[in-house]
């Protein structure tokens, strides 16, 4: 039961069930790494207030503030970064649903040399 | 039992997907006076607040209280409360600072995580003008300095609507319109009685 329980449960405030996909996925581990990050959700996502935000170890912000949403369907979030060296990277994204539901969330990614 | 075992299962899951997310608590005044889903919504590119301002005149009075967004209405002590709408970030700790315009510091409330994701601060805002209540969440996530990352919110209190640039620019054309319609009634007639004569 406490199995189960485990994994019905939130995981870190990731919005599960609204954040279908990443890329980099959580905790990936690249050893290369286009400067590019997306995510995916499962409905088309309001034009208001949507956010990434890309930060080194060191609290630094390394993506460009370029956050896009496409048009059709406005279910793909991106942006780019600046060129990453190795180190551990996380990223916080933000979404305000048509429905009126603000998803938002934590992702973490390194960077191996 | 595995009957049961679905049910908590059921009731686990869908607990789950309401956790993921926090609707925006609609039907509040936006910063333009009207009334929308987003409310009184407030964001930088890290962080996300529904911000309400609330008179303690008009709570004491008894009466139903339309919370002010960020252009406050009146003068005097007024609550003012900032919904944490990132999951998270409830569980961060949070501290607040109200500023005047020229940096004087009104309020401030140290760091401590926000009992059921609101924080809220009285502030005594006493004379009319301009003020910043400034939202610092220690994100340890992100390890980046509170100070960068902060949410600021800026404040009118009792100060009068501007009027809308495009407003201005009609009213403008109307007068000039006028005033050419006016000079050419006074002048015409005088320049066809001159030829006359």
């Amino acid at each position: 039961m406490a199995a189960i329980g485990l994994v019905a449960l939130p995981n870190n405030g990731q919005a599960e069930g609204v954040l279908l996909k990443s890329q980099p996925a959580h905790n990936a581990r690249l050893s290369q790494f286009d400067n590019k990050i997306s995510l995916w959700f499962s409905g088309n996502v309001g034009e208001r207030y949507p956010s990434i935000v890309v930060v080194n170890s060191q609290g630094q912000r390394v993506d460009n503030r370029d956050v896009g949403l496409d048009i059709a369907p406005r279910s793909h979030l991106h942006v780019t970064t600046k060129p990453l060296s190795p180190d551990n990277y996380t990223l916080r994204y933000r979404v305000v649903t048509e429905d009126g539901l603000v998803v938002s969330g934590i992702q973490t990614f390194s960077i191996i040399p | 039992m595995l009957k049961s075992v679905i049910v908590v299962l059921m009731v686990l899951i869908s607990i789950s997907q309401a956790m993921a997310s926090i609707p925006l608590g609609a039907g509040r005044k936006t910063a333009t006076g009207t009334v929308d889903m987003y409310g009184c919504l407030q964001a930088n590119d890290y962080y996300i607040v529904n911000f309400a301002a609330y008179p303690i005149a008009a709570i004491e009075s008894k009466k139903p209280v339309v919370p002010d967004c960020i252009n406050i209405t009146a003068t005097g002590n007024t609550v003012l409360s900032l919904d944490l709408l990132d999951r998270d970030v409830r569980a961060k700790k949070v501290a607040l600072k109200v500023l005047t315009e020229a940096g004087q510091l009104l309020y401030q409330a140290p760091f401590a995580m926000a009992k059921q994701g609101v924080i809220s601060a009285q502030v005594n805002l006493t004379r009319p003008g301009r003020y910043q209540a400034m939202l610092y969440v220690q994100d340890q996530d992100l390890k980046i300095d509170e100070n960068l990352s902060a949410l600021l919110i800026p404040l009118t209190v009792a100060m009068p609507e501007a009027e809308p640039a495009a407003r201005n620019t009609v009213y403008g054309l109307f007068i000039l319109i006028s005033l050419m319609v006016l000079s050419l009634a006074i002048v015409v007639p005088r320049l066809l009685q001159a030829k006359s004569v």
